[in-house]
């Protein structure tokens, strides 16, 4: 188990996650400027719906060794493991916000908790189309792109991230993303028959 | 490495149409210019460089990575690595000059402006490109994939595109050029080359790291030197900038009207307007002059840097403007504006230190727009069908915020008042005398 942990280098994960979640708390309400670029204006994304691709980043980069060959032979059942891994991961850090967001009346940061689950879920999605190396990337990409092009008083469902806290739909987004990474992404046989990346 | 298998190898044929796409996409969603123009097109298509330098950095990443994990960096080699680094590079910079090309013709083709791009803002947004090759190989080098990748992806988008929300201002002509032009106005080359030198400084101490000391020595220890020098010229040439990266345009324009008569100048981009411009403007003018006295100017003119005492006066028109609009803007054209040193003076006094009384500086600074939003609010007014006690509201909603005291005061005067009042600031703001305007000199 000491080398599974080593292996996937929980100890730095875990300080990472929980110094993004700290400052997530901490600069939930903040503006993150967002270029406009034809109007020379900046707009304001709180800090709260895109800091947790940062989180999102830590625990998908947890995984990115997961699957070499060398663990296709193991006699514990690493894909099991994983899965119960980055589910904990995930319940602990959105499992804060939310319990801060309830405790402060801070609504932003219960649709932060819904935000992470949705990133983490398309960096995992992104690990057997990418490779888990390039996996990490997937979650900041995606967190760019819909601050980028989803500005909007009312975006659109594909920038669910940025939808209000009580967004039916964005919920459902999220956890369905999150569900279909954890289960296919993190599959084991995936990512062993594509190696361990290009 | 032939050509073909270094573009496969490099990653770079996913890359493409990815950049390619973004470029497109920005200006679709975000895209639009003021004047368009050679200029404002290629700043406007170069902007894009924002969401495409960070796909460079990415994939430069990617490619030191393979070699990091194949542990060629510890290897002895035949080759040097500065020709490995550009073997591994060029392709994801050509990648990223193919998504500022496709940017650029979106732009070009969205305003339908047919000629070649200003080159200024594409060569800065190219070196940033560069730079974010540079940069991503370095850090690909120095450290994993799944740290490496979202630093530089997540780190270039905000170096390019936080600037413009920081203070001081001129901290955005550091990363990118943006904001240009209007139709009177010319792009700083000063700006240019601020971008090309930021560019240059990450290039530099990029190298610096991705060289082994062993085989550039030189380069090495010139990486950082060179960045530091080229982050001091650049800062040193733009920090006493405002927001602004232009200055006023310099150049022929085109006229119409005799000698006598009042005569229209515009750039020769809006030469096909003149006539236009000529039948909407020229009665506007002579119908401020007959109410006001104020005088008909004898040139209206698109260059900023009118004569004023002359009887020049400046007024901003675009071709797209309708023709109320430009009897709007042509009728208050015929109210002088403070010049720029009368402004300095102005601004002193208002800090105390001149002769003028504080409240008097200020009174001439605001009475100078009075006669342009008596103009604007009048013919609002009158294409509207409301009534004239309507004025005073009218002109907040066309400032954006209450009008100066004195308009009330003027709109509520009668004919000979207004034009007593409206000529007397005239007078004050060409002769930059407080004491000219009525109630200025308490």
């Amino acid at each position: 188990m000491r080398w599974y942990l080593a292996a996937r280098r929980l100890g730095a994960v875990l300080g990472a996650v929980v110094v993004i979640t700290v400052l997530t708390v901490a600069w939930a309400g903040i503006p993150l400027p967002v270029p406009h670029l034809g109007g020379g204006v900046t707009l304001g994304v709180p800090a709260a719906l895109l800091l947790p691709a940062g989180t999102a980043v830590a625990i998908v980069a947890a995984f990115a060794g997961a699957g070499a060959h060398v663990e296709g032979v193991a006699a514990r059942p690493l894909a099991a493991l994983d899965r119960a891994v980055c589910c904990v991961l995930v319940a602990a850090a959105s499992g804060a916000l939310l319990g801060v967001a309830v405790v402060w009346h801070q609504p932003l940061l219960a649709a932060g908790a819904r935000n992470l689950a949705g990133f983490v879920g398309i960096g995992l999605i992104a690990r057997p189309l990418l490779g888990p190396r390039a996996a990490p990337a997937a979650p900041v990409v995606a967190a760019l792109l819909v601050g980028v092009f989803g500005q909007s008083t009312d975006p659109s469902a594909w920038f669910w991230p940025l939808r209000a806290t009580g967004d039916v739909f964005a919920g459902a987004a999220a956890g369905a993303t999150a569900l279909l990474g954890a289960a296919w992404g993190l599959g084991h046989l995936a990512t062993v028959r594509r190696g361990a990346g290009w | 490495m032939r050509f073909g298998a270094r573009w496969v190898a490099s990653g770079a044929w996913w890359m493409l149409p990815v950049c390619m796409g973004l470029g497109v996409a920005i200006l679709l969603v975000d895209g639009s210019v003021f004047d368009p123009s050679a200029a404002s097109t290629a700043t406007l298509g170069s902007s894009s460089v924002v969401v495409i330098a960070p796909v460079v950095a990415g994939g430069a990443v990617w490619s030191t990575g393979q070699l990091r994990r194949a542990g060629w960096w510890r290897r002895a080699s035949a080759r040097r690595s500065l020709g490995v680094v550009a073997d591994l590079l060029w392709p994801h910079v050509l990648c990223g000059a193919a998504g500022l090309a496709a940017s650029l013709a979106t732009a070009m083709a969205t305003y339908g402006v047919w000629r070649l791009p200003d080159p200024r803002p594409v060569v800065a947004a190219l070196a940033m490109v560069v730079a974010a090759a540079v940069s991503g190989a370095a850090l690909g080098r120095l450290v994993r994939e799944v740290v490496a990748l979202p630093v530089a992806i997540g780190g270039w988008y905000y170096v390019l595109a936080f600037p413009p929300a920081l203070e001081p201002t001129w901290l955005r002509h550091l990363v990118v050029v943006r904001d240009c032009c209007l139709v009177g106005r010319s792009l700083d080359t000063s700006v240019v080359v601020a971008v090309v030198a930021t560019a240059v400084a990450v290039t530099g101490a990029s190298l610096g790291l991705l060289v082994p000391v062993t085989q550039h020595p030189a380069a090495r220890l010139a990486g950082p030197l060179v960045a530091v020098l080229a982050l001091a010229a650049a800062v040193g040439l733009v920090h006493a900038r405002d927001a602004d990266p232009t200055s006023p345009r310099r150049g022929e324009l085109t006229c119409s009207g005799d000698e006598g008569r009042i005569r229209l100048c515009v750039w020769p981009e809006h030469a096909a307007e003149l006539a236009r411009l000529e039948r909407v403007v020229t009665p506007a003018l002579r119908a401020v002059a007959a109410e006001t006295g104020v005088p008909a100017p004898t040139v209206l003119t698109q260059d900023e840097q009118a004569d004023q005492d002359a009887g020049e006066r400046f007024f901003a028109a675009r071709p797209t403007d309708s023709d109320d609009d430009l009897e709007r803007l042509g009728g208050a054209a015929a109210f002088p504006t403070l010049s720029a040193t009368c402004v300095h003076e102005l601004e002193a006094a208002g800090r105390g230190d001149g002769p003028v009384p504080p409240e008097a500086a200020s009174a001439l600074y605001e009475a100078q727009y009075v006669g342009m939003l008596w103009w604007t609010t009048r013919t609002v007014l009158a294409a509207s069908d409301l009534p004239l006690s309507r004025g005073p509201g009218e002109a907040r909603a066309l400032a954006g915020s209450d009008p100066p005291p004195s308009f009330s005061h003027v709109w509520d005067a009668d004919a000979d008042g207004q034009a007593r009042w409206l000529s007397a600031v005239t007078d004050a703001v060409l002769a930059c005398d407080p004491n000219l305007v009525p109630g200025g000199e308490r």
